[in-house]
């Protein structure tokens, strides 16, 4: 959705840079086979640590096969097949379809509005066949529970923390579905501070294109223009610190396994320097 | 019980040091201190216990007197005007909490402190942070308040964008050195000397 979970590269051992490929590779492919062609294109980083974090709730190793991408048959590739990425890619659907819908009636497409119902019209369809089983029956009516009342906070124009935790629930039953016990409470707690960051780092993204254009921003409700954002950048940043800090908290608790070096290079580097990066107002990278 | 080596991410051949190193950022992780206000505090509880025990009976086979340091949360809250909101808060009822405090006209310190407190609980971090900072500003002596809000702003200087280490790192003290044998050259070139040694 938004792209913003993504390691430090910088800082990682190469052993698990691979493993990171090898997860996007594995869910690309499992996106691209049992959910949706069109979908492969829009995977973002976001569904490729959700694939990490749930195979570290569930306590699943990483199981790397080898075999050639669909998109460039010349070159194999290591990919990683688990469960994790299974659930991953039917979010990614759910999310997708659900965001798509939310932009379609924001009337703010102009042009683009044919094909984006059509896509959704698509996804719609292969939304309904995924659905038939479940966690993802629940899973589907919880997020679209959480869209609903999320998007009435918005309409009230809450503040900042309010929506961003509001955001934060929705995505906790994206991560946390079909768990129990103490898996459950650290994958509601991660999804939680997760969901409220990427929240939060979305509006300061956006902040200049709301300005223009005149949308609802809750940081310019609160401060006013964009040049007020810019001067209380590092009171934001504690937020940003907080929520990130929760998360690794949270996901630290879990059992040390293939992942922990990378999950821990994600939410304690990774995060930071996303942050950092959208607060300059950089381009991504 | 598991596999203490396992526990601790080290191997059964591992050295001495490297276990207590090891077992040393483990505890760092696991330390109450970082769960204050937290809800999986008890879970972190939990990991902290298995971490001591796996280091206790690792320092117990290789028959070494272990010294370890455990971990002891702090927490002291004096008694005052708003006790009852602070037991509401320590049982984990913040919308009661909230209530009463809402409730109470005397809005002090001590009032935007617990405020901060719950706004922290809910991970609304922004207004916690708005209220722990005017707490502070209204009694800059208090010792809690100035933790909770250092609790609150810690998080910052290793998880948030402005990360110490990665934005200001231009003068670290290597740099500092370079910069002073430079200067030391320089000088040397037009005559003078300000590091005598080299």
């Amino acid at each position: 959705m938004f792209g913003y979970v993504k390691p430090d590269r910088d800082e990682l051992l190469v052993k698990d840079y691979n493993l990171y490929k090898a997860v996007y590779c594995g869910l690309c492919r499992e996106i691209k086979s049992n959910v949706s062609f069109f979908l492969s294109f829009g995977l973002s980083y976001d569904f490729v640590f959700l694939a990490i974090a749930r195979d570290m709730l569930n306590r699943n190793g990483a199981s790397v096969e080898k075999g050639r991408c669909p998109y460039n048959p010349l070159k194999k590739r290591a990919f990683v097949k688990s469960e994790g990425i299974v659930y991953a890619s039917r979010v990614a659907l759910i999310l997708v379809e659900k965001s798509l819908e939310d932009k379609r009636r924001d009337k703010d497409v102009g042009l683009l509005s044919p094909f984006l119902a059509i896509a959704e019209a698509y996804l719609k369809r292969r939304l309904k066949k995924i659905t038939r089983n479940e966690p993802y029956l629940t899973l589907e009516m919880k997020i679209e529970e959480g869209l609903k009342e999320f998007s009435r906070l918005e309409s009230e124009r809450s503040d900042v923390d309010t929506l961003a935790v509001a955001f934060g629930r929705v995505l906790a039953d994206a991560v946390a579905t079909g768990l129990e016990g103490d898996g459950e409470r650290i994958a509601r707690s991660l999804g939680t501070a997760l969901g409220s960051w990427l929240y939060l780092a979305d509006a300061v993204d956006d902040f200049e294109k709301d300005y223009k254009k005149g949308h609802f921003n809750p940081l310019l409700e609160q401060y006013g223009t964009p040049d007020e954002i810019r001067s209380h950048l590092r009171d934001i940043d504690v937020s940003f610190g907080a929520w990130a800090r929760d998360a690794h908290l949270a996901l630290s608790l879990v059992d040390r396994c293939d992942y922990t070096r990378l999950a821990d290079n994600i939410l304690a580097l990774g995060l930071g320097r996303e942050a950092y990066r959208i607060m300059k107002g950089d381009k991504n990278d | 019980m598991t596999d203490p080596y396992k526990v601790l991410g080290v191997s059964p051949s591992a050295s001495d040091d490297e276990i207590k190193k090891a077992y040393r950022e483990l505890a760092k992780k696991y330390h109450p201190d970082n769960y204050v206000n937290n809800p999986l505090a008890d879970l972190a509880g939990e990991k902290m216990k298995e971490i001591n025990e796996a280091y206790d009976q690792i320092t117990a086979e290789r028959q070494r007197g272990g010294t370890r340091s455990g971990g002891s949360s702090s927490s002291s809250s004096s008694s005052t005007s708003f006790s009852r909101v602070r037991a509401l808060i320590a049982s984990g009822d913040y919308t009661n909490a909230e209530a009463l405090l809402d409730s109470s006209s005397n809005r002090g310190a001590e009032w935007h402190y617990l405020k901060g407190c719950i706004y922290q609980v809910r991970g609304y971090y922004s207004q916690a942070r708005a209220y722990l900072e005017r707490a502070c500003a209204m009694d800059p002596s208090n010792a809690e308040y100035r933790a909770a809000y250092n609790n609150l702003t810690s998080s910052q200087a290793q998880y948030g964008g402005f990360n110490t280490q990665r934005t200001s790192g231009d003068c670290d003290a290597c740099e500092l050195c370079s910069a002073l044998v430079c200067a030391d050259c320089m000088c040397e070139c037009c005559g003078g000397d300000i590091i005598r040694c080299c």
